[in-house]
């Protein structure tokens, strides 16, 4: 018997029956007697002032039922940078635009009817009157002295600014042995999850209103619906029914909330809106396309003296969050490598574009792709080898960052050595015939944000409440939301592990509905294992001691000689004598007739929480970090350029994987998104149009492109995780494409620096160094 | 995205089709659908009728005789043709061009009579109606007046990138056509194909495609489909070319080449073919082939793949595609 007897193993998750019969059901799903469908009508110019908006027509239509305007909605803009001391200014979109449209797909009207045709007719009879601005189109147009100012409070079109300076540059450079810079650029990708953005709103004559949304969110949701249209937050219901994927677009307040829940008001009936791929693609977020100017200066044996890095970004129309998007590209530079100097100077211009914001790999994708590459070919300047280098540096278990990242634990060097491993390293690595090649690359993630953008006062990071039934069974409640990771099932893991039960079955998860589960800030920053999965924890060892409590009256034992494990409670070393924790819970009924409900929270450590610093760049942010390495094998033909992958061995360090194949899962799942944007994904506009709007244009792999993936669990034991376990779903998003890109670059001797390697891009760099 | 309301008619035989065409205006046929459809949805075809001919047997046969040659119904699915045990040895290219089309799933649904009258495509025209009608002015393709791919541009310069074309080229293959009246024509599949943007092919709206024909070819021939696309699922080609080769004693008797994905049309190139036909096969040879391919394409921009690569990619997916002709004819 191993030591545990639930966790790591592994569990077949609580939805799958649903998911694979199909009656799982998603927010678009939901059918409520009087629906209507609500359609948005978007801006066809890129920058332009609203003179006038003229429904009458709209509303004169057969099945009308509503028309809303951004007259029809408060003052407060929507929007997650929510908390103080942040200037409010940082919210700067309305659910429907007031005053100015920003961006082609910027939202200006909306209308709720008896059918989707009659909605689509209304959108044309709404008549709007533009006066049209000069538009914006990239960083260069943006950051001109003379440009317009895409938001008024906003000069020189710089949305967010963020710059530091630990240490001393510019002795550090002079101390070093060798100086690289170089400059790389990174592209739009969307997040492509399999379900657009979906609501089913209902408005009650009490004056309350429920949603079902598909969102990371909850919680932020049900404030910014309640600001926008003007009710009190307890008002407001919100409940995530099944999501299928959100991956960073679904932590955001998309105007689809808000004003369905005005559109039910309005009209007096459900009202249900789902957006198509077109407008999913076109007008949510997407990620930040950066230029990255890096200088690294090293020791003679590759030792780290200091980075220089210079970001620009185009962040588009609107403000998204990308104040943590920026500011983490700066500070996620602090590892997996100890840097003792660092400059960091970075912004984000507005442009009228559709607007970026959080992805996968938040923040950490961008100048992750430029140190993997940097890292490569200093060790080949300086005749090192690329696995020797990432070792030297390393940073491990017990270390605190210069700008005070507290490293619990590392499994840097393991995920290192299994990841090359898996790759065959040491018989394939510059020993591949031409066109042939492996390379890898390292990452580093946060687990657990130690502050929230939104709330300045949460009662907790993350609450949970474990119930028991009847008949012996639990409910755990949780405002976590399970968006496809599997974290439900995860939970219900960790906390029957603690309880002692005999398997999941005895517990059931009751998640994300605001109005009848603790409070959760929801799915970001890789927090939902730590947070979530510590309250979880902390809920189920309470009632343990209650159902121990109850046994050793029944057992007349004392309570520190009983133990409960596989739904039984013992006395420690005589298994005779026990009784199940089904009976513990019904006797603990009739004896104390008293509730058993207990409250599990969890607050990431307080010097995570401190932003004091944050000026300066130094925050310890997170509750802990992982680790990981992946090393990929590609096969590039020289003639057409065509890049393929052909296996990632994927190590990630995920502390400890409560359930293992959800972690292989999640691994694979990053693979596929990573390798994705290395080597196809390009999101493109045109003088604002959006131009890659379904997936034959926007080019995510298909199953037949995929690589094989080799998922490696890399277990370091984390101090702060319950039962040691860290992220495991974004990390390992983080170092696919430099692993690629090195790839490429031993197999045929170009490297490529900007994304994604395209076979043109690689054919060009192929004729060029040949000097063709 | 929803389907604009239409009526439905059904087909049930090739002369139902005819009459249904004529009784009806704007009515448009749905075969497997995986065109047609999407167009629909995004409203760039509103059609009022849809006949539906998927019940139409006859069109569904593939037959082969030595003599005879190939015949495929209209409607023979692109699954089908490319899993063709007569199809796959001695029509290669065709199999292997079916086979590369779309996805599993589209290619369980769409037909070969479908995808060799598929329209051009272009980033501006293949959107939705939310997104074109916003557009501040139209295109060639829309009954406007000017093009968006290149600026000044005096036509329409929409790309024709469906796989099976080529290979048929390559094979010598002809179609048969109904006409308005119910007489049937038959022509060479190159003559299919008006090399314009605008409409692509000469089918009128009252035509359909009844058949598809091959002669069996002579002995000693081989045939290759090659496709470069972004992904290898879904994406149309980047570019496709197709070669059938007839080899006798090391010596090219005949050979006809075709290329897909560079115009308004799949292209035949009569230069490359000169130069191998009645002489040795040595890699020299192939070689200078694909350089005349090189010289005789020129490809129209399209989105993110520029004339440069695509003039390259030709180069080489023509010299492959004879090569691998050339090993299945020995």
């Amino acid at each position: 018997m191993g030591k545990y007897s639930i966790i790591g193993k592994r569990q077949v998750r609580t939805d799958s029956a649903a998911k694979v019969t199909g009656s799982a059901k998603f927010a678009g799903d939901f059918i409520l007697p009087g629906m209507l469908v609500g359609k948005i009508l978007r801006s066809p110019l890129p920058h332009a002032r609203i003179l006038n908006i003229d429904k009458s027509k709209a509303l004169k239509l057969k099945g009308v039922r509503a028309v809303a305007t951004g007259k029809d909605i408060t003052d407060i803009p929507h929007g997650t940078m929510r908390v103080d001391p942040l200037p409010a200014i940082l919210r700067d979109k309305y659910s429907l635009a007031k005053e100015k449209v920003r961006f082609i797909g910027d939202e200006v009207a909306a209308v709720a009817a008896t059918d989707e045709d009659i909605a689509m007719e209304a959108l044309e009879l709404i008549k709007v009157e533009y006066e049209e601005l000069p538009a914006l189109f990239d960083i260069w147009e943006a950051m001109k002295p003379d440009a317009i100012r895409i938001h008024e409070n906003f000069p020189g079109n710089i949305s967010t600014m963020t710059t530091f300076h630990l240490g001393d540059i510019e002795k550090a450079f002079a101390e070093s042995d060798y100086i690289l810079e170089d400059k790389y650029e990174t592209q739009r990708t969307h997040h492509s999850y399999l379900e657009p953005h979906a609501v089913t709103a209902e408005y009650y004559p009490s004056g309350d209103v429920a949603l079902w949304s598909s969102t990371q969110t909850p919680f932020y949701d049900k404030v910014c619906i309640a600001e926008t249209i003007g009710i009190p937050v307890n008002k407001v219901r919100v409940i995530k029914p099944h999501v299928g994927g959100g991956f960073g677009a679904k932590g955001e307040v998309h105007t689809l909330f808000p004003i369905s829940a005005l559109l039910s008001r309005m009209s007096g009936k459900p009202v249900t809106i789902s957006y198509t791929r077109e407008e999913d693609i076109s007008t949510t977020t997407r990620r930040h396309p950066t230029i990255i100017e890096q200088k690294i200066g090293v020791k003679k044996d590759g030792r780290i003296m200091a980075f220089d890095s210079k970001i620009l970004a185009d962040g588009g129309a609107y403000q998204s969050v990308s104040m943590i998007s920026i500011f983490v590209m700066g500070v996620f530079q602090h590892g997996p490598y100890k840097l003792p100097n660092f400059r960091f100077d970075a912004r984000r211009f507005y442009t009228n574009k559709p607007y970026c914001g959080a992805q996968r790999g938040h923040g950490a994708i961008q100048p992750r792709f430029v140190i993997e590459s940097m890292m490569d070919i200093i060790a080949e300047n300086l005749n090192l080898d690329p696995i020797e280098i990432r070792k030297i540096n390393a940073l491990k278990a017990g270390d605190t960052t210069m700008n005070n990242f507290k490293i619990r634990s590392c499994g840097h060097i393991e995920s290192l050595d299994t990841a090359s491993e898996g790759i065959g390293w040491k018989k394939n690595w510059k020993k591949l015939p031409h066109g042939k090649g492996v390379g890898l690359a390292c990452n580093f993630f946060a687990s657990g944000p130690g502050f929230s953008q939104f709330y300045t006062n949460p009662p907790s990071h993350s609450g949970v409440n474990i119930t028991t039934e009847e008949d012996g069974t639990f409910l755990l409640y949780t405002g976590s939301s399970d968006i496809g990771q599997g974290s439900e099932t995860a939970l219900a893991m960790i906390a029957a592990e603690e309880i002692g039960l005999s398997g999941i079955d005895q517990l059931k998860v009751i998640a994300a509905d605001t109005a009848t589960t603790p409070l959760d800030l929801g799915t970001y920053g890789s927090r939902l294992i730590v947070c979530a999965g510590n309250a979880a924890k902390m809920a189920a060892f309470k009632i343990k001691e209650e159902l121990i409590e109850t046994a050793a009256e029944m057992l007349e034992a004392n309570k520190e000689d009983l133990e409960a494990r596989e739904g039984g409670i013992y006395v420690k070393g005589n298994p005779e004598k026990g009784i199940t924790i089904k009976q513990a819970v019904k006797t603990r009924f009739q004896i104390k007739r008293i509730p058993l409900t207990t409250v599990g929270y969890y607050n990431p450590p307080v010097d995570t929480g401190d932003v004091s610093g944050f000026a300066e760049g130094k925050v310890s942010l997170a509750a802990t970090w992982s680790f990981g390495c992946h090393a990929a094998e590609v096969d590039v033909d020289e003639e057409t350029g065509v890049v393929k992958v052909k296996k990632v061995a994927a190590a990630h360090d995920c502390g400890f994987a409560i359930n293992p194949p959800a972690v292989e899962g999640q691994i694979e799942g990053c693979v596929s998104m990573t390798f994705g944007q290395a080597t196809c994904e390009d999101y493109r506009t045109e003088k604002g149009w959006s131009m890659t709007n379904s997936f034959l244009d926007y080019k995510i792999p298909t199953s037949e492109d995929m690589p094989e993936v080799q998922s490696i669990i890399v277990e370091s034991i984390d101090s702060e995780g319950p039962f040691g376990a860290k992220e495991a779903s974004e990390g390992a998003n983080i170092p696919t494409i430099p692993a690629i890109a090195n790839a490429v670059y031993y197999a045929t001797g170009v490297r490529i620096k900007d994304l994604p390697i395209t076979p043109e891009k690689v054919l060009r760099a192929l004729e060029k160094k040949g000097g063709k | 995205m929803r389907l604009p309301k239409f009526e439905y008619l059904e087909a049930k035989n090739v002369k139902d089709i005819t009459s249904l065409l004529k009784k009806n205006k704007e009515a448009v046929i749905v075969a497997g659908g995986t065109d047609i459809l999407p167009k629909m949805k995004q409203r760039i075809v509103t059609p009022k009728f849809v006949i539906n001919v998927t019940k139409i047997e006859d069109l569904k046969k593939i037959e082969f005789g030595e003599k005879k040659g190939l015949a495929l119904g209209s409607l023979v699915t692109l699954d089908a043709v490319s899993k063709s045990k007569p199809v796959v040895e001695k029509f290669t290219a065709l199999a292997q061009a079916s086979g590369r089309v779309a996805s599993s799933q589209i290619r369980n649904m769409g037909t070969i009579g479908g995808n060799i009258s598929i329209e051009s495509m272009c980033m501006y025209y293949n959107q939705s109606h939310e997104w074109r009608k916003g557009r501040p002015h139209l295109c060639f393709k829309l009954g406007g007046d000017r093009c968006f791919v290149a600026k000044g541009s005096k036509e329409c310069l929409a790309l024709f990138q469906a796989d099976t074309p080529p290979a048929l080229i390559a094979l010598g293959a002809k179609v048969t056509i109904v006409d308005g009246t119910g007489k049937e024509k038959v022509i060479d599949i190159e003559k299919f194909y008006t090399q314009k943007s605008k409409k692509v092919n000469i089918l009128k709206a009252t035509d359909f495609v009844k058949q598809i024909q091959i002669p069996t070819p002579p002995k000693g021939t081989g045939s290759c489909y090659l496709k470069m696309a972004q992904r290898e699922a879904i994406d149309y080609p980047v570019a496709g070319a197709a070669a059938c080769v007839t080899v006798s004693g090391g010596k090219c008797k005949n050979a006809r080449i075709a290329v897909t994905a560079i115009g308004g049309g799949p292209l035949r190139l009569k230069n490359a073919e000169e130069i191998l036909i009645g002489n040795t096969i040595t890699d020299e040879l192939i070689e200078k082939a694909a350089d005349a391919a090189y010289e005789k394409v020129r490809p129209m921009p399209h989105f993110n793949i520029s004339v440069w690569y695509k003039r390259k990619l030709i180069r080489v997916l023509v010299k492959r595609s004879i090569k691998q002709a050339c090993n299945k004819a020995v």
